[in-house]
């Protein structure tokens, strides 16, 4: 067979297939209603990005305030005649551990759009003061739990759920209806090899369906400004157009076997429950098995324990009271107020250093799972569609665990300033607010990005592949007659 | 003879080597879902319990100390979870274990536990897969029939076609319901054998879903004799089980949360702060709403100055204080509660189209797991946080050391304060929370009823297949 | 040239073919005459490499179908019992695409109405989609497409049933202007033993898979042929055929 010849037959068997599915009234109609989802889904989530950038921004301007304000108490605490609060206000110790406070944020990415965050809980933006750094607390949420059950209407559910639906409803049928209408006798008397004939009615699905799947994700992290923005949108589009191959090389796995057309839907949807079910409930199932992380009860006894402890521990529990009512104090004196803020320190050391343990743990246990979850998401193309937007899309495990630790260590810098400000005077010139720590954050370079993707991809094209093979290699098990003993 | 036909169907499915493995399937996962739910939740629960001990051990053992400095010191309450929680986690997924109960903030919540997504929860799976199951394994029960010709051969024998539809019906019903015994058998003993079990809430949970799979048979059995093939059924089957049980729901979240828009956490806040900030601090003299109330209640005593009061002004002002900050709380966070039930108006409002919603709203509701119950969680919380902060003020106010430098209290104070206790609410009072997405799914079984019924008038007109002629 | 040697097929305890002996010349009608079940139909899928043999081989024009079926398919046309098309497209359209296939060269439209014209598709018809033909008209599109393939061999599986007596007439017209005029060797599996003997130049009697009876279609009379065809069908078992 030679390659014109093959090329030429392939034309025939896809233009045929374009204008069949054309006339198609309710194919048209599906990849209409596919489409616009899509567009709209991505819609949202620009919708969603704005909404939490404009917190983020909120956040910002109240700090900026928050900063200004501060200008002025210094101002007025360093006068002459202040009182004892104005004073307060101008004293380092307070302004690291309460009045200054700033918050470090993890700004959304554009990209944000094709993944909604699902777990309404993890901080992005992190209060820090020179007190202990409490990763652990849950961030306050006003949204509505019932909402965030029902899950959101992003690219990600569009694409990694309905997406294969859609695929399967074009492909099941490929060749499995010719032989039920009874015309692939007809095609099989010609000279047209079952591979040719599967690739022209395939391979135009493919395009139909997965371009503009591809080209809407793409578009997305194109046009969000992220760093890397057409590498985050090469890889959103290139795993959707994959992720699509997986789907239509099950459906040529099927058609070329026995099954007729409404077991080869069947045995596709019940490949489909596999995939987006069955894998990652059974990661759940096998990581709750072997999860020693503590649980988030054990956690808030433990670290209430260390508090009582670290505060017992101290000599003087009035100080603990001094620690929020300072005012009330009756020894507002430079020697006990110093004393003071030297047993604060050394009460968050203590406290610290008990949870320590705990604390690692969690981290451990929490690293441990999501390095668990990853290598399971490789197990079935629709968690690992997942993978791949969630990383461009920034909310990757790996993008949070650098945010926490640049929150760590901004946190470090910010305590040891205010510190050593603190031991060297109490009182702080309105210039000296410029000098204070920021939270700088930069997002992964694009190496990294590359090297989050790079797993899931290949396990998408691993699953294409072997999939597509299995499909080549049992094509000539074809048989265009129905099983039904009505031969004679 | 609709006897002999559901046996016949039930048979029929029973040897059906597809029937069997997605049974088996769907059964494998809802069993390792329930297991992995039931020992994750117990160990959790156990966890609490001793959580819950510890930090109130805690409390009682912080030692000697000014009674205010008490309520800042606060102590934690746990969230409880009935026994149905580990079917479904609902909310609690979203909200944290414990509250930080502490005087001048409503309570801070702590991080939440790791569970599943929601619909890998085990009433999940059985929202979500078991219709996909039903759709799979019942498409062709009478559409097979027709494509083979054997259809129109029962009813040209005189088959009443009524009794044959529901028979396939209740042999369909009698199938799903067999295959999923062993599920149902680990869940009644896991619900109702454990001490303190709350059989009403179990036996909703359970009517629910049975509702919910008696409506799906129903309605695949209807398709099944409308559609001119078994093929079509098939299609129209997974087609309505995709629009209904998987993108309804997120698009009616989504237009609910178009429909009533929420302040984001940050605005909230910072309205909240805004209104404190114009009462001012209790602990700042200074602050003009705090001034007022001094003038107010020195006139009121007739005394020019507070160490003339009858009691101590300091103890006094900062329990003024604390009501003016809660109801500016209850009055911020009582919107957003009545922004969030809006919210479910408008879901409740798709669930007309999606029976998932319904039951998702009802399993959860019975589970004491939907907003609804967190909400009349939270609510107690602050009664209990009211009533921590009064009677350690009060011991502020009235007892006469208490202006003395270094004055402090001790074990006995703490427990007077005692333990904040959360009386569960009844399985009627869940219901009638969810009265409208009761309603709503006996509807749509009666909808689905005549949906069979329509299958049995066309099987009487046309029990033929289009490629028949 | 259709030829057959040794072919058997058998599922698995089931004879279909036992070993079937048979050659068609270029010029040649054959009629496979037989019972429901006899392996006509087998015979045919044999030859078009859609079954493998269980033994023996098929050869078109000396190529083993099972060997190489696609090399094989190139030079012989088919007709189903039952013609099905594309719902969707013309009659013109559906031609247009099965010749495409068939040959890998454009079908023009005046060829496919000099195809058309052949097999008896009315004018008005041929552009409308086939959805809506009767079996007959159907019947015509598969002649008409197997005709475009200009294959040296035709294999017809039952290809007059469904049609009226005289499109059946003109069909057996067809049969012998292809045989006669272009040299075509045709496998024609059918029912209809008056047919055959009118239309065959030879004619093989299939009974439970084994070649019974041949004979030449100028030695015999329809109904000769026809009390041949019924006492070898149902002699009884050990009885000597004749």
């Amino acid at each position: 067979m030679t390659a014109p010849r093959t090329i030429g037959q392939f034309t025939t068997v896809a233009q045929h297939e374009v204008r069949e599915l054309l006339r198609s009234p309710a194919h048209v109609l599906l990849w209409i209603a596919f489409t616009a989802l899509l567009v709209f889904s991505a819609y949202a989530g620009r919708e969603r990005v704005a909404a939490a950038r404009a917190d983020l921004a909120l956040i910002e301007e109240l700090d900026q305030r928050t900063l200004d304000e501060n200008r002025e108490r210094l101002v007025t605490g360093l006068a002459e005649g202040a009182t004892f609060a104005e004073r307060l206000y101008a004293d380092p110790h307070w302004i690291g551990l309460r009045h200054g406070a700033r918050h470090a944020l993890l700004p959304e990415l554009g990209s944000g759009a094709l993944a909604a965050e699902d777990d309404v809980l993890a901080a992005d933006a992190v209060l820090v003061t020179s007190a202990a750094l409490e990763l652990a607390r849950g961030e306050t949420t006003t949204t509505n739990p019932t909402l965030v059950g029902a899950g959101a209407l992003d690219p990600a559910f569009v694409l990694a759920w309905l997406l294969p639906l859609v695929v399967l409803a074009f492909c099941y049928g490929a060749l499995t209806e010719e032989r039920e209408r009874g015309t692939a006798v007809l095609l099989f008397a010609t000279p047209v090899p079952v591979g040719t004939l599967l690739l022209g009615k395939l391979l135009p699905r493919l395009v139909l369906l997965g371009t503009p799947a591809a080209v809407v994700a793409g578009a997305v992290a194109a046009t969000s400004q992220d760093p890397d923005a057409l590498l985050r949108a090469a890889s959103t589009a290139g795993a959707v157009l994959v992720f699509t191959g997986v789907w239509v090389a099950a459906a040529a796995l099927v058609n070329v076997g026995r099954a007729g057309s409404a077991s080869a839907a069947l045995l596709l949807a019940g490949g489909w429950l596999v995939a987006t079910i069955g894998v990652p409930a059974a990661a759940d199932a096998a990581w709750a098995a072997v999860d020693d992380g503590p649980s988030a009860a054990l956690e808030v006894s433990v670290e209430r324990e260390a508090k009582h402890v670290a505060q017992s521990e101290r000599a003087a529990v009035l100080d603990d009271f001094m620690a929020d009512h300072p005012e009330l104090s009756t020894r507002a004196d430079a020697a006990g107020v110093a004393s003071y803020k030297r047993a604060v320190w050394a009460t968050q050391d203590r406290v610290e250093e008990l949870v320590a343990p705990i604390a690692e743990r969690r981290d451990r246990a929490r690293a441990e799972r999501a390095r668990f979850m990853a290598m399971a998401a490789l197990l079935s193309p629709v968690t690992a569609l997942e993978r791949v937007l969630d990383e461009v899309a920034g909310r990757g495990a790996a993008r949070r665990a650098r945010f926490e630790d640049a929150v760590r260590s901004h946190h470090e810098r910010w305590r040891t300033w205010f510190v050593e400000r603190t031991l060297a005077g109490d009182r702080m010139e309105p210039g000296e607010l410029d000098g204070v720590p920021r939270f700088r954050w930069e997002d992964e370079p694009s190496a990294a990005v590359a090297r989050h993707v790079a797993a899931p991809l290949a396990a998408l094209v691993v699953h294409a592949l072997l999939l597509a093979l299995l499909a080549a290699a049992r094509r000539s098990r074809f048989r265009p007659l129905e099983r039904a003993a009505d031969a004679d | 003879m609709i006897g002999a036909i559901a046996r016949h169907e039930l048979v029929r499915l029973a040897r059906d080597r597809r029937f069997r493995t997605l049974a088996g399937l769907l059964l494998v996962l809802l069993l390792a879902a329930m297991s992995s739910a039931w020992l994750d939740a117990t160990e959790r629960a156990d966890q609490r319990e001793a959580a819950s001990h510890a930090v109130h051990d805690t409390w009682l053992d912080q030692g000697e100390k000014n009674p205010h400095s008490a309520t800042h010191f606060g102590t934690w309450t746990f969230l409880p979870l009935s026994q149905l929680s580990f079917l479904d986690p609902g909310a609690t997924a979203y909200s944290g274990v414990a509250t930080f109960v502490e005087s001048h903030t409503r309570g801070a919540r702590s991080r939440g536990e790791t569970v599943p997504a929601p619909l890998r929860s085990p009433s999940g799976m059985a929202q979500v897969l078991l219709p996909l199951l039903i759709v799979l394994v019942g498409f062709d029960v009478l559409a097979g029939e027709r494509d083979r010709g054997t259809l129109a051969h029962l009813v040209g024998l005189g088959a009443n076609p009524r009794a044959l539809v529901v028979g396939k019906a209740l042999g369909l019903v009698a199938a799903v319901l067999l295959a999923l015994v062993p599920a149902a058998i680990a869940a009644a003993v896991l619900l109702l054998l454990p001490p303190g079990a709350d059989t009403l809430r179990s036996l909703g949970f359970g009517a629910a879903q049975l509702a919910h799979a008696v409506l799906w048979c129903l309605v695949v059995v209807g398709l099944s004799g409308l559609m001119p093939t078994a093929r079509a059924s098939l299609v129209a089957g997974l087609a309505l089980w995709g629009v209904t049980a998987l993108l309804v729901p997120r698009l009616a979240a989504d237009a609910a949360s178009r429909a009533v828009p929420l302040p984001s956490p940050r605005a909230l806040a910072a309205s909240v702060a805004a209104e404190l900030s114009e009462i001012g601090s209790a602990h700042d003299p200074t602050s003009p709403a705090y001034a007022e109330l001094k003038a107010q209640v020195l006139a009121e005593h007739a005394v020019d100055d507070v160490a003339d009061l009858p009691f101590n002004f300091a103890g006094w002002v900062l329990q003024r204080g604390e009501e003016l900050e809660s109801a500016v709380y209850a009055k911020s966070y009582g919107d957003l509660d009545e922004r969030h039930a809006t919210q479910e108006d408008v879901l409740d409002g798709f669930a007309w189209i999606s029976p998932r919603i319904a039951l998702g709203r009802t399993s959860a509701s019975m589970a004491g797991t939907d907003r609804r119950h967190l909400a009349d969680w939270d609510a107690s919380v602050e009664t209990f946080r009211a009533h921590m902060v009064r009677t350690l003020n009060d011991v502020l106010t009235y007892d006469e050391r208490a202006s003395e430098p270094g004055f402090a209290v001790g074990r006995e104070t703490w427990e007077q304060v005692g333990t904040h206790r959360y009386v569960p609410r009844s399985a009627g009072w869940a219901l009638a929370g969810v009265r409208t997405s009761a309603l709503q799914i006996a509807v749509q079984l009666l909808l689905a009823l005549a949906l069979v019924g329509l299958a049995a008038d066309r099987i009487a007109r046309r029990p033929g297949s289009r490629s028949d002629r | 040239m259709l030829e057959a040697r040794g072919l058997r097929r058998t599922y698995g305890e089931v004879v279909a073919l036992a070993g079937l002996d048979l050659r068609v010349e270029p010029g040649e009608v054959y009629a496979l005459l037989g019972p429901n079940g006899a392996g006509k139909t087998t015979t045919v899928q044999l030859f078009l490499g859609f079954e493998r043999p269980s033994a023996g081989t098929a050869t078109i024009d000396g190529i083993d179908t099972a060997a190489e079926p696609l090399r094989a398919r190139q030079r012989v046309a088919y007709v189903p019992d039952q013609v099905r098309l594309y719902p969707r497209f013309t009659a013109i359209e559906n031609l247009a695409y099965l010749a495409r296939l068939a040959t890998g060269q454009r079908l023009e439209r005046g060829a496919a109405d000099a195809l058309y014209d052949r097999v008896g598709l009315a004018r008005e018809a041929r552009d409308r989609r086939v959805g809506t033909f009767s079996k007959g008209m159907r019947q015509r599109v598969g002649i008409a497409a197997a005709l475009a393939k200009g294959a040296g061999c035709l294999l017809l599986d039952e290809p007059t049933t469904g049609l009226d007596p005289r499109a059946s007439n003109e069909f057996a017209t067809l049969l012998r202007e292809l045989a006669d005029g272009q040299g075509l060797a045709i496998l024609m599996a059918t029912h209809d033993v008056f047919r055959s003997a009118t239309s065959g130049d030879r004619i093989g009697v299939l009974v439970a898979g084994e070649l019974a009876l041949e004979v030449n279609g100028a030695d015999v009379e329809p109904s000769e042929l026809e009390r041949l065809y019924l006492e070898t069908v149902y002699a009884p078992p050990g009885t000597a055929r004749p």
